[in-house]
């Protein structure tokens, strides 16, 4: 089957030559994507293929809801003889047989556009003897249907599972795109977080805004609550920073001495060197550490630091003691003075001392601290000089190293240190002992602080650091402000951590899911009885009659052929076949659902299958099996009871009148009345009604505001009246035989039956009121306009008002208006200028019209007025009319898509002029007045003959209201 | 016709006589290869494919190629009884002009005039004599040409293209749609084509055309609307008038990309509760926003589509040059609306001499050659280097302390610079709230986005350098680290996934697909376990289970990155010596299928994953930075009240 064959294509609608086509199989149908595309709105999709089989082209109809027809028979498939010719409306196909393939001839059939498929579609199709896989054929079609309508094809990946069905697919539906990652509110919520955290941290730690803990002196006084606070109080930034006053000054406010700022040497003075560039506070609780950061001298005292003012400015402030940390002994001379009694004093040491010579001064200073690392003792010689008696050679140099140990800035760990600095010799506010009383008042037993300073150091000991070269090196790295460790506020091992975090919570989570995918299998046990033939590829999925699309199915059983469903559908999808609805052009279904809406039968006889719509009862008075209302006593028959059909009114009437009998013979206590029923209305059902009660003897009253069967009598003159539903014979005394006759000859009939019958009908009588009382009912009328009241009391009341109901008013000036008539052969009369309905186009010739209204019925009469005619696609117009409609805002939005068409097409011709959004302002004799719908202002006059106001009518649903009947 | 100036008057004068112009449909064999030619075919308009039954030359199977409109054939019939030497199928409508051989031996001076001029419009003899790929990309060049003709995305006039080695599906393009138009017009998936990057280079580029309406120069929508609602507008855009549409949904059913989609003429309007405390619950709501709801049938319907974003605020009337939401909200520039015959480079090289353009540059590529990003890179690369190299260096002389900018020291200038860069980086959050508005490119902001990260995440760690202070900078440096790393992963992230999702998904989908499929697969291999007899069910669940639902398969499919039908092929090798060990068939059938089906699974597994990393990264990214940024207040205030 998987030949190519050619086919040449000759398209005479065209005038297109000998395309050819070679195809494993040619798809004909309305989409682009077939092989011959035949583009009008009745051809499906993809109508149907031709594919070359056994040595024979085969025809297949592939569409569902529409014939091909081949040859004057209707076929699933056919072999394609020589000659033959198939019909794909309103295409015909010639099939001819060429040398290297086959010939199609392409021709629009012209007056194929309106027709019957019954006379064809009733002769039984003989099936031919088939010989090939048709499954593998149905599969085959259906996929080059697949291909006709799309050119996507479904990547591997995608989900098998089919979405929604039909028309529906095409419905927007959002994706996860549209969905944020992350909404805005996480912002909000961490700035709520962090405010929170910060006031709890506020309250609950009071350091939390300090870079690091405050000297307890600084902090003693009561902790606030508020450091950051605008009252300045002990323990608050503001106690040192302030926007406006420098901290030197905030520093002298307490620390208040004489000599405080003169006592700092004139050196550092001029540089400019403040209080707080040597004591930095937050290093801790202990106020000795913030006294004097150890490492703060060799900022500037360093081999290349230049003083930048004063006599020596430019030169390099050197390393102290050539960076010996003070070791006197320097190429063999000592070199240090001594200190004098005053100074010996002021460090709390023996003034005595101060007489020895500088080498014993020396090491008596040395003597007087307690050791290094563990023990109580005073440092002794073997602190220093642990390797004993020095060597000659290195007897200047040897203990030096071992100052380190005490001498250095900062101790391995990191740790600032204690150690002994410059400022244990070199005293920079030493003159005053003021200072030192309040420093030591301040601080408590300083210098048990500095012993365990001392000892922290010590039991850290890294000879490593040690040494000249280990202090210098430990020096310049302290120049230099080691960055690296914590770069970030992380320390190295922080990094590390949180960029491992993120593969290692990837892998967890991976591992994680790949655990969980297997946890459905788990406890799964085979389920012999439900499931072993799921797994089946299911036959039936292939089925092309199987539309999956929403769609009517009519049952033809219960339909009545009332055109209820026809009339509903506002895209022409039903029509009435054989009597009852058909679907005719199923793929313009657009799920509607009004044709099940308006069904009047139970159970529906049009159902919509593949609908997700809930189908609302159909809005029409409700009634018993008996054709009693809601209210007892009052029954409802004919159109008005939402059945349409003259057949079924007549039946309908013959029917009641068994029914009143029967409740009056069980009514308990039989109530006493002038008439055993009234009838309201007499159209065809009132009328059956009326004959059949007067036929069983029974007392009744039939009133017509109008004539009898007035509405009928308002049918155009001469209209073939079909006598419907075709399934149904006309029961009681009413004549209806055959399945139609004219308007006339019917009511004349009907009017022949009043006589023999002689039946009393009170016309010209309007029905006002139904009261309810003891004796049945009391039955209020008007006469004459209102001038006369009439009443009757009647047991039971039938009510036949019909549909029809009273045509609104335009409520206009002018509406009444009268119009002279002057017809070409007989006497001139009097015409009224405005009408509520178009009986016949044929009275209106060279008129000027102006319909009011947008719906169906006004469309329907404009598009009569200019005699609109179809002859495949030329349209003529038969009439001269001009027409003018006139349309307050918008077509509606039911009109109907043949009704949509033919106005379009009758505007575009220019035969209809439309004014939206416009309104009738006055009506004069010879010309009308138009206005802006909203704005009540003039826009243009018109001359004009008649005005067809068509804006629907007032329902008799009102009235049923009144009486108290239930609708829908 | 551009040959016509080639031609002068009087020929087309007396040629006119001797030919007639015709119009062909798809599928149509102009000439088949051994008929004589009778025909002088000049093709106007349209795509054809020329094969040959018996390859050229031994060895090579290029035995077709592809010929778009401007060329003639038929040339080398002039002079004796020559025939055809291939077979000419159309694969599109085609406009065509035909002379009759016959008739023009009668004029021989028109006929010499002719041969003359017309021999320009000839491609030269043989099959594939006009490809300029190299001769090992000519197979994938021929197949990416064969695509793009057959589906039709050569007639787009403007046509949506996405180079999914870029795309981090983040999905804002179709976020932007939805934003400026009420309703999504662009879907991510749709028509995928693995083109050869150049015609020398091998490496193939992935690049999709979405489900996004392409504006086609004969767009098939347009014919079935039975209003007329449906047309071409001004600026060449295909639109739809609401006011005449009647929602029958028959341009969707025509449209042959699902460009169209019908939405609600009078969309529900999305339930908020009103007043203060609405407000407030909404602005508080940590729930992501509710998607709009589906459009149900039973809605009054109404067709919309792509119109380039005409009439919206992005294209006001006086703009010159037109600018496109979805184009302009792409984070990395892997979306770029293009004329196809410009963009795709393999088309342009198969268009006849009659229609090359001088003018026109040879495939514009805007991830090649886009002159504002790479002005962004070559400004931001270096800026980055300079001012972190100035800054460790302006530390090593300065210190921290010392002033050396006025009353600034070092601390005052990394955190001042630090802080502009953390202001300029904001900036990105605020551009991407930006929908309605021309805002400039989102590619650029992101970009910027990134350089100025970096930059000043740099300078905010030389700003805190080795003391961190107190808890609160702790924290706040914290905050920064994670912002920094967050905002790295994402880059790589968004350089390295894409790169990968495409090695592994073959066509590009939409994670929506991806999850219904592995809901589908799951449902699948437990209806086969339960269907199945207990021997197969064992062998199911403790074998294939084991064996490819498990962490190693999973990440196999990141390791060995390899195309999915030859991973199914290898899988389906490793089981099958178990089939023989099942005596029913349709154990076999249903072993043979669960293996496909976990092995499948995990493939969209992998590709789930990978889509939902693409998007991960950013939350904690987003609520670092809003971390960040309450700490930095709140440092920011210290500072002014600390400062001296």
């Amino acid at each position: 089957m998987s030949d190519t064959n050619k086919f040449i294509i000759v398209r005479r609608d065209q005038r297109i030559e000998g395309v050819v086509i070679e195809s494993e199989g040619l798809t004909i149908g309305r989409l682009q994507g077939n092989d011959l595309v035949l583009n009008n709105r009745a051809v499906s999709p993809t109508h149907a293929g031709i594919k070359w089989i056994d040595d024979q082209y085969w025809l297949f109809n592939l569409s569902s809801s529409r014939n091909t027809v081949l040859s004057g028979k209707l076929h699933g498939y056919a072999p394609i003889a020589d000659g033959d010719v198939a019909e794909i409306r309103p295409y015909l196909l010639r099939f001819e047989k060429a040398e290297d393939g086959l010939r199609i001839i392409v021709e629009i059939e012209a007056d194929s556009m309106i027709g019957d498929d019954n006379a064809v579609a009733s002769e039984a199709a003989p099936v031919p003897t088939i010989r090939f896989d048709e499954q593998a054929l149905k599969v085959y079609w259906e996929k080059r249907k697949r291909e006709a309508g799309k050119v996507a094809e479904k990547p591997l990946l995608s989900p098998k599972g089919e979405g929604k069905i039909g028309k529906a697919q095409f419905n927007w539906i959002p994706t996860l795109d549209l969905k944020q990652p992350w909404r805005n509110s996480y912002f909000i919520w961490c700035g709520i977080v962090v405010t929170a955290l910060s006031f709890i941290a506020l309250i609950g730690y009071g350091q939390a805004f300090s870079p690091g803990p405050t000297a307890v002196a600084h902090n003693r006084a009561v902790p606030s609550s508020s450091t950051i606070a605008i009252r300045a109080n002990s323990g608050s930034c503001y106690e040192c920073h302030a926007v406006a006053a420098g901290k030197d000054e905030k520093c002298a406010a307490c620390h208040q001495t004489r000599l405080f700022t003169p006592s700092i040497s004139e050196a550092h003075l001029r540089a400019g060197i403040g209080c707080a560039d040597c004591h930095s506070e937050h290093q801790g609780a202990d106020s000795a550490a913030a006294l004097l950061r150890s490492d703060i001298c060799v900022i500037c005292h360093n081999d290349r630091y230049r003083i930048k003012t004063g006599e020596r400015a430019g030169s390099v402030l050197g390393d102290p003691h050539g960076a010996t940390f003070g070791y006197p002994k320097v190429n063999g001379v000592w070199k240090w003075k001594g200190l004098t009694a005053e100074e010996w004093k002021n460090r709390s040491l023996p003034e005595a001392l101060a007489s020895r010579p500088a080498g014993e001064q020396f090491h008596a200073v040395h003597r007087t601290i307690y050791r290094v690392g563990v023990g109580q003792g005073r440092m002794g010689c073997r602190d220093c000089h642990a390797a004993g008696i020095p060597e000659e050679n290195d007897l200047d140099t040897m203990p030096r190293e071992a100052c380190a140990a005490c001498h250095v800035k900062s101790s391995p760990s990191g740790e600032e240190s204690l150690a002994a600095s410059c400022a244990t010799c070199h005293q920079q506010h030493g003159q005053s002992r003021d200072l030192a009383a309040l420093v030591a008042s301040v601080s408590g037993d300083f210098r048990r602080l500095k012993q365990q300073a001392i000892d922290r150091v010590g039991s850290n000991q890294n000879p490593a650091h040690y040494g000249e070269s280990g202090a210098r090196a430990n020096m310049a790295a302290g120049a230099s402000n080691s960055s690296l460790p914590n770069l970030g506020g992380l320390p190295w091992w922080g990094w590390v951590g949180l960029i491992a975090a993120f593969p290692i919570a990837g892998f967890a989570f991976l591992a994680a899911y790949a655990l969980r995918a297997r946890l459905p299998l788990e406890g799964v046990r085979p389920d012999e009885s439900s499931g072993r033939e799921e797994g089946a590829p299911g036959a039936s999925s292939f089925e092309m009659e199987d539309l999956v699309y929403p769609h009517p199915v009519i049952n033809p059983l219960l339909c009545i052929g009332c055109h209820a469903c026809v009339e509903a559908c506002p895209h022409d999808v039903l029509d009435i076949v054989g009597g009852v609805a058909m679907p005719v052009a199923l793929d313009q279904c657009m799920e509607d659902t009004s044709c099940m809406v308006e069904c009047p039968t139970s159970p529906k006889a049009c159902v919509v299958v593949n609908t997700r719509k809930v189908i609302p009862p159909r809005k029409v008075p409700r009634r018993d099996q008996n054709l009693m209302t809601n209210i007892p006593g009052i029954y409802l028959i004919g159109d008005v009871s939402g059945v349409p059909l003259i057949k079924n009114a007549i039946n309908e009437g013959a029917r009641v009148i068994d029914c009143v009998i029967e409740d009056l013979r069980n009514e308990q206590p039989p109530k006493e009345a002038e008439y055993d029923v009234a009838i309201i209305g007499v159209g065809p059902a009132g009328l059956s009604a009326a004959a059949i009660a007067k036929q069983r003897g029974m007392k009744y009253v039939a009133i017509e505001q109008n004539k009898i069967a007035n509405t009928i009598r308002s049918y155009p003159a001469g209209k073939y009246v079909f006598f419907k539903p075709d399934t149904a014979e006309a029961q009681g005394v009413i004549p209806l035989q055959g399945v139609g006759g004219i308007k006339e000859e019917m009511l004349q009939s009907w009017f022949d039956a009043v006589k023999t019958n002689g039946l009393v009908i009170h016309e010209e009588e309007s029905c006002k009121k139904i009261e309810p009382n003891e004796r049945g009912f009391t039955v209020i009328t008007e006469k004459d306009g209102g001038k006369a009241k009439m009443s009757y009391q009647a047991r039971k009341v039938i009510l036949a008002i019909g549909n029809h109901g009273s045509p609104m008013r335009l409520q206009v000036p002018g509406e009444d208006l009268g119009i002279l008539v002057r017809p070409e052969s007989g006497p001139e009369y009097l015409d009224g200028k405005v009408k509520f309905k178009l009986s016949d186009p044929d009275d209106y010739v060279n008129r000027k019209c102006i319909i009011v209204g947008a719906g169906n019925s006004a469309i329907e009469a404009a598009v009569a007025l200019t005699g609109l005619t179809r002859e495949g696609e030329r349209i003529t117009f038969t009439r001269d009319n001009e027409v003018t409609l006139v349309v307050r805002s918008d077509f509606k939005g039911d009109l109907k898509l043949g009704n949509k068409m033919d106005v379009y097409d009758c505007i575009e011709a220019g035969r209809i002029k439309v004014y939206f959004r416009t309104a009738i302002r006055e009506i004069k004799e010879n010309e009308v007045a138009l206005m802006d719908a909203r704005t009540k202002e003039e826009t243009v006059r018109l001359p004009n003959d008649y005005i067809f106001a068509l804006i629907g009518s007032e329902k008799p649903t009102k009235f049923l209201e009144s009486l108290g009947i239930k609708i829908g | 016709m551009n040959i016509a100036p080639a031609l002068g008057q009087r020929m087309i004068d007396q040629a006119a006589g001797l030919s007639q112009f015709r119009v062909f449909s798809k599928n149509h064999v102009l000439f088949h290869e051994g008929a004589a030619i009778d025909h002088i075919y000049i093709i106007k308009e349209g795509w054809l494919r020329r094969s040959k039954l018996v390859a050229s030359e031994p060895g090579s199977n290029d035995s077709r190629d592809f010929m778009g409109g401007g060329y003639c054939f038929g040339l080398e019939g002039l002079e004796g009884d020559a025939v055809w030497p291939y077979t000419a199928t159309l694969l599109g409508r085609s406009e065509a002009l035909l002379i009759s051989i016959a008739e023009l031996r009668r004029n021989p001076t028109l006929k010499e005039d002719l041969r003359k001029e017309l021999a320009r419009f000839t491609p030269a003899g043989g099959i594939g004599d006009s490809f300029q790929s190299a001769p090992a990309n000519r197979e994938k060049t021929l197949s990416a040409q064969e695509r793009l003709i057959k589906t039709g995305l050569v007639d787009g006039t403007n046509l949506l293209v996405m180079d999914m080695n870029l795309c981090v599906r983040c999905g804002r393009c179709s976020m932007a749609c939805h934003k400026v138009h009420g309703q999504s017009r662009l879907l991510r998936r749709g028509i995928h084509i693995a083109r050869v990057e150049s015609p020398r280079r091998a490496a193939i580029r992935p690049t999709l055309a979405p489900s996004v309406c392409l504006h086609c120069k004969d767009p098939e929508c347009l014919t079935g609307c039975p209003t007329g609602a449906i047309g071409r507008y001004s600026s060449g855009q295909i639109d739809i008038n609401a006011g005449t549409c009647i929602g029958c949904g028959d341009c969707a059913t025509n449209c042959p990309y699902n460009a169209i989609s019908m939405a609600s003429r009078n969309p529900a309007p999305p339930a908020v509760d009103e007043g203060a405390r609405g407000k407030l619950r909404r602005w508080l709501s940590l729930k992501a926003d509710p998607l709009p709801p589906p459009v149900e049938q039973s809605d009054e319907l109404l067709a919309v589509k792509c119109n380039l974003c005409s009439g919206t605020p992005l294209n006001p009337p006086d703009s010159k040059t037109p600018a496109y939401s979805c184009e302009e909200n792409c984070p990395t520039g892997a979306l770029a609306r293009v004329n196809p015959k410009e963009y795709f480079t393999e088309i342009k090289q198969i268009e006849g001499l009659a229609f090359l353009d001088k003018t026109h540059a040879i495939g514009r590529n805007i991830h090649k050659s886009d002159p504002l990003k790479s002005l962004t890179h070559l400004i931001g690369a270096p800026l980055v280097f300079l001012l972190n190299a100035g800054a460790i260096a302006l530390l090593n002389r300065y210190g921290y302390g010392e002033p050396f900018l006025g009353p600034f020291n070092m601390r005052w200038v990394t955190g001042l610079a630090g802080l502009v860069g953390v202001v300029a980086v904001m900036a990105y959050a605020v551009r991407r709230q930006i929908f309605k508005r021309r805002a400039g490119p989102l590619r650029y902001w992101m970009l910027a986005h990134s350089y100025l990260g970096i930059t000043g995440g740099a300078m905010i760690l030389l700003h805190g350098g080795a003391s961190s202070g107190g808890a609160l900078t702790t924290a706040l440096m914290i905050s920064f680290d994670l912002v920094i790393l967050t905002g790295l992963f994402g880059v790589f992230c968004y350089m390295a996934i894409p790169r990968l999702l495409t090695r592994l998904e073959g066509d590009p989908l939409l994670l929506d697909d991806l999850l219904k499929r592995r809901q589908e697969l799951r449902d699948e291999i437990v209806r086969i376990v339960k269907t199945s007899t207990e021997l197969s069910r064992r062998i199911v669940t403790e074998r294939v289970a084991a064996g490819f639902l498990s962490f190693g398969f999973l990440l196999r499919q990141f390791l060995k990155r390899e195309d999915l039908n030859s991973m199914l092929e290898s899988v389906r090798a490793e089981f099958k010596p178990l089939a023989p060990e099942l005596a029913d068939e349709k154990d076999r059938e249903g072993l043979s299928k669960a293996v496909e089906a976990a092995a499948t699974l995990r493939r969209v597994d992998a590709l789930i994953l990978l889509h939902k990393l693409l998007k991960a990264w950013l939350p904690p990214h987003v609520m670092a930075t809003a971390l960040m940024l309450a700490l930095l207040l709140v440092h920011i205030i210290q500072v002014i009240y600390a400062w001296r």
